[in-house]
């Protein structure tokens, strides 16, 4: 499979970038760039989760 | 030790910079991270950590992509994992908290958890503790 140049370079996508492919629905596949940098992926959200979270959520599968 | 096993919780802190064990998971993290050392999660476990992003479609792909740039692969339990985390419950942890344990103890590997009932467990089950 081979990605137009000109869609790249609107990306500022590049050999050696690491990316996702998923498909999504059935006539629709998406590349999009991932980070497999550690510092950015450590502490991604602020906040999403309640603290009780797991508490929550498996007293919730018992129900 | 050939890896380590990820409980929930510590994915979690590691994920939420909010997270009373965002400090320490982070610490944790980058010294296991440091070592190479192999770092796993349980589907189960895994599943749990992505209910909360799984409400929008957008913060699903953030999480599953930042547990990826973290070096967490997630690992299907086996049939004989199963039947050890269902024993291992019998220590007074959550089935899932005994899916992780399982795990761990299924490949030689240490575990990681914030739990003191799966740290205790861990103990009984002869798993040794990963900590920062």
């Amino acid at each position: 499979m081979t990605l137009p140049a000109e869609l790249l370079k609107r990306t500022g996508l590049a050999a050696g970038d690491q990316v996702a492919i998923e498909a999504e629905g059935s006539d629709r596949i998406v590349v999009r760039r991932r980070t497999d940098d550690f510092e950015e992926a450590i502490g991604v959200f602020d906040g999403l989760y309640e603290a009780d979270y797991l508490e929550k959520l498996r007293a919730g599968e018992r129900a | 030790m050939t890896g380590c096993a990820l409980d929930t919780d510590v994915v979690i802190a590691a994920l939420d910079r909010a997270d009373a064990h965002h400090v320490a998971a982070t610490r944790l993290l980058r010294k296991l991270s440091d070592a190479m050392t192999p770092l796993v999660i349980c589907t189960i476990n895994y599943a749990e950590a992505l209910v909360r992003p799984a409400v929008d479609p957008e913060t699903l792909r953030v999480a599953v992509d930042a547990i990826a740039a973290l070096g967490i692969s997630p690992v299907a339990p086996s049939a004989a994992v199963a039947r050890d985390a269902a024993r291992l419950r019998g220590l007074g942890i959550s089935l899932a908290d005994g899916f992780a344990l399982a795990t761990a103890l299924s490949s030689s590997m240490s575990i990681a958890s914030f739990d003191s009932r799966v740290r205790r467990a861990a103990g009984e089950a002869g798993v040794p503790l990963a900590d920062a």
